[in-house]
């Protein structure tokens, strides 16, 4: 996985410091990356602390990036460990509240692969879990880290890695499944022929 | 990012593919503030350790040039050769103090007097050089040494015969020349 010559190009000039070539990969980057910390921050204002504080890296650790890794993951990187740190200051002064067990049948998980969700719902569903168990799905399913990274970055074990993701997925999975069967209308057909 | 097989890991991820959020204004602006701030700083500090640098190289030189150190140096030297002096002469001492302590040994045989007197002056003068040898490096030879010594103290007082026999002819002598008087008076 490399990186095209246009980014490498504004990537060697950043280097040298140029502030057009900054300006240009700010532009180019700014949305997804303000994005994702969007996603591993409470608040806009910790997210926009985040993607600060990421930018200034990024920009001052551009030598050490590897032009044969992929940019763009190499930037999330940044900003999704900076999120971390964040978040593990804020759970020094926080309790950390466990998930209550979700008893999914495989119904229910059948069901819920068959229902269909918006980005939206998902973030209100997530919202809803557990600090912790939010954070691992994320990090696992949307950002595609392994477990062992993610026991790495939250200083926990594999298995509680492992184990948080299975509860937080089995409650989305039922969560999502009832907000959809909420939102589903109930079936016209059988009133008009009532009716008829 | 790796690859899933599991359906609803691959709809939650399908949601956020190139999913982006405009960043505000201010994002901007206090990124690339800071990064004035950190590039004006990091000159600041390197321009502050040349001169920091400059400053220490100047004093240095002019501490080097000033005599004073030049003489301190020279004193230390000179200290340094009276210390190796002192040394040599100690050795010396030392070594004719060994000498002498051979030769005394003779001369309680021989039962001379002269060379007994110029022996004992010998030692005292001996006795005062090994003394200060022996505060300087060893006070445990200079018990042996002053025993050593001692000796021909002894032999001094054996000599005392010897003495009373010159006391006893110079009476006789004086008895002599006492006579010679008393026959001048009876000549007359």
């Amino acid at each position: 996985m490399g990186v095209d010559s246009e980014i490498l190009k504004l990537i060697s000039l950043c280097k040298k410091g140029d502030r057009k070539a900054q300006f240009d990969l700010y532009g180019r980057y700014s949305g997804l990356l303000y994005a994702v910390a969007l996603r591993y921050t409470n608040t806009k204002i910790d997210a926009e602390d985040v993607v600060q504080n990421s930018w200034v890296k990024i920009f001052s650790k551009l030598d050490s990036f590897s032009e044969n890794n992929s940019f763009e993951g190499w930037m999330r990187r940044i900003v999704v460990n900076t999120a971390i740190t964040l978040y593990r200051k804020n759970q020094k002064h926080a309790n950390q509240i466990d998930i209550a067990d979700v008893h999914a049948t495989p119904r229910d998980i059948e069901a819920s692969r068959k229902c269909d969700f918006t980005r939206d719902e998902l973030e209100r569903a997530i919202a809803r879990l557990p600090e912790g168990y939010g954070l691992i799905f994320k990090l696992y399913v949307i950002d595609g880290y392994k477990h062992k990274e993610i026991a790495e970055m939250l200083d926990i074990e594999v298995n509680t890695s492992k184990s948080q993701l299975s509860r937080a997925k089995k409650y989305l999975q039922n969560q999502l499944c009832y907000m959809e069967k909420k939102a589903i209308p109930l079936p016209e057909e059988n009133t008009d022929e009532k009716n008829k | 990012m790796k690859p899933t097989n599991d359906l609803f890991e691959q709809q939650v991820r399908s949601k956020y593919e190139g999913y982006e959020v405009p960043a505000p204004a201010s994002t901007m602006d206090a990124v690339f503030n800071e990064l004035d701030l950190a590039k004006s700083g990091s000159f600041a500090s390197k321009s502050l350790l040349i001169v920091a640098s400059i400053i220490t190289v100047g004093s240095i030189y002019m501490i080097s040039d000033k005599p004073t150190q030049t003489e301190s140096l020279e004193s230390s030297t000179q200290i340094e050769q009276e210390v190796v002096d002192t040394e040599v002469l100690i050795e010396e001492t030392t070594e004719e103090f060994d000498i002498i302590v051979e030769v005394e040994e003779p001369t309680t045989t021989e039962q001379t007097v002269d060379p007994v007197l110029v022996q004992e002056t010998n030692v005292a003068q001996q006795n005062v050089i090994s003394e200060e040898v022996v505060v300087a490096k060893k006070p445990a030879i200079v018990v042996d040494e002053i025993k050593e010594v001692a000796q021909p103290v002894e032999v001094v007082e054996t000599k005392t015969p010897d003495v009373k026999e010159q006391k006893e002819e110079e009476k006789k002598k004086e008895k002599v020349e006492w006579v010679l008087p008393a026959k001048i008076k009876v000549e007359k």
